[in-house]
């Protein structure tokens, strides 16, 4: 009778290890480097989104999902895809460690219009004056917090992959959801790594502009004395 | 086997997926078991024709006539071994879609070992180099649909397999019915015993607006608008329900090769799958 108790109890507990609960508090495994190895795809070169991306959710056309694809791409459909440096086919690798996420929303055949969406609920550090994100191509997703739009910018780039950054000072200290959402049709896609949130502001667009001007008179007066 | 009407695919438990029922079968219907599940589904894509059972008919007819030629009296229908043997060549396209007008969606350029893998699987086979036409390269997405110029390869003798991009090259959907005066494929020659795959997540869904099976199994397919009866249909395909993931469509190492080497299209089609969505299209006791 005991034996019995305690197997229930060690089942019970067994469960809610392997939900990967977290505590809503700060955001968790924005690097995407806490995927929990050994990643074996099953059927259909999947791995479950718990394991693949701990602390995320994941949503295809709006309904969440329980497996992700592992070191692929979908062709067509809309798609959450797992990039491992050490996978055997090393077709889309990731940009910073050994995790990276790729995203896509669907194409426009009929059968299969979807988003694609990753989402986590947490809180935004209190100092936080914006967030900044790596992504591979210039097919941006759509970031939301709490339901709402943070518009998005280019702050650098190069051979690999864009920086992205989005002022989230309205947010500082709060609670809610963040969601990459890549609508159908859209086009946007690509590989996403190392979220992360800092007290630095986004530059005003006027201030990028007149950095980039300074930019090039110096180039321009350099470039005069040399020759 | 699973014939016309029989539903191909059901939801997986996410709601979000389809997964085929021939694979169903293959994985939980009998313990100890693996049965190599296959359909004979097709349909005439031409409108007229969609609601008729005349391209599956056509189809057993030309398994009738194979078997009384070539295999009389045999469970399995070899053509090579009993005299049709002059359908040796493999046509490889491996031209897609790349470039700066091109979504990352629609950007495939890392993905050419899909197609060239079968190279070196039909050498695995025996297959001369001179069995084997091969082309490649990128093409940008803003391109017009058909074919019409190299690289892609649109006319073709004696075919024994093929493979190709399909809708994501300039081929587009429609390179199966279309007249060769606008791109469509054309076969000459021996080119009525061969098997196909493209790279393609909706081959197995008619409709879904890519190529799929039914425009393969045409009465006008692969004829370039010259062959209308049927004469250059395949006798196998391997398709998909749903999307595979573009590393996960049947490997063409393993399925030319098998084929090439004279293996029925059952294991062909099952020994090259990489997907639960898998949709083997064709008699399984075939052979080259």
């Amino acid at each position: 009778m005991r034996a019995t108790t305690l197997k229930a109890i060690i089942a019970i507990f067994g469960v809610f290890a392997t939900q990967q609960v977290h505590p809503q508090g700060a955001f968790v495994n924005l690097d995407f480097e806490q995927a929990i190895a050994p990643l074996v795809p099953g059927a259909g070169g999947k791995v479950p989104i718990a394991r693949g991306l701990p602390g995320w959710a994941g949503y295809l056309g709006g309904g969440p999902v329980s497996v992700v694809l592992y070191d692929d791409r979908p062709l067509d459909a809309a798609g959450i895809a797992v990039e491992d440096r050490l996978a055997p086919s090393q077709q889309i690798q990731p940009l910073q460690g050994n995790y990276s996420v790729w995203l896509i929303g669907s194409s426009d055949l009929p059968e299969q219009q979807q988003s694609a969406a990753l989402a986590q609920v947490g809180q935004i550090p209190a100092d936080a004056k914006s967030s900044h994100f790596l992504f591979s191509t210039t097919y941006l997703p759509e970031v939301t917090f709490a339901g709402q739009a943070i518009p998005l910018v280019e702050l650098g780039a190069n051979a690999s992959y864009l920086t992205v950054g989005g002022d989230v000072s309205l947010f500082a200290g709060d609670t809610g959801e963040l969601r990459f959402t890549f609508p159908p049709e859209s086009g946007a896609a690509g590989v996403l790594d190392s979220i992360e949130f800092s007290p630095v502001a986004i530059p005003e667009p006027t201030a990028m502009i007149l950095s980039l001007l300074g930019v090039l008179v110096v180039g321009w007066r350099v470039r005069g004395s040399v020759l | 086997m699973l014939f016309l009407d029989v539903p191909s695919r059901v939801y997986d438990a996410d709601q979000t997926n389809y997964t085929n029922v021939s694979y169903e079968i293959y994985t939980n219907l009998l313990t100890g078991y693996n049965p190599l599940v296959t359909h004979i589904n097709m349909r005439d894509n031409d409108c007229y024709l969609n609601s008729t059972t005349n391209a599956c008919k056509a189809y057993i007819d030309k398994l009738a006539s194979f078997g009384s030629n070539y295999s009389p009296g045999r469970l399995v229908i070899s053509p090579s071994a009993g005299g049709y043997n002059s359908n040796t060549n493999y046509i490889l396209d491996n031209v897609r879609t790349s470039g700066s007008s091109c979504d990352p969606k629609h950007d495939y350029n890392g993905w050419g070992s899909t197609v060239s893998n079968a190279i070196n699987g039909l050498y695995a086979a025996g297959v001369p180099a001179s069995a084997i036409l091969y082309t490649n390269g990128l093409e940008e997405c803003s391109a017009v649909c058909q074919g019409l110029l190299p690289p892609h390869i649109t006319n073709a003798v004696n075919v024994a397999g093929y493979v190709s991009w399909g809708a994501h090259s300039t081929l587009c959907n429609e390179y199966a019915i279309a007249t060769n005066t606008i791109g469509g494929l054309t076969w000459h020659g021996s080119s009525a015993w061969w098997i196909i795959e493209t790279i393609e997540s909706l081959n197995g869904v008619p409709g879904g607006g890519q190529g799929d099976f039914n425009m393969w199994f045409d009465h006008r397919a692969f004829g370039g608008g010259t062959y209308t009866s049927y004469e250059n249909t395949p006798v196998g395909a391997v398709t998909h329900v749903f999307e595979p993931g573009a590393a996960n469509v049947n490997d063409t190492y393993t399925y030319f090769n098998l084929w090439a080497s004279g293996a029925n299209f059952g294991t062909c089609a099952w020994q090259s799958r990489r997907t639960p969505e898998l949709q083997a299209v064709g008699d399984p006791f075939v052979t080259r």
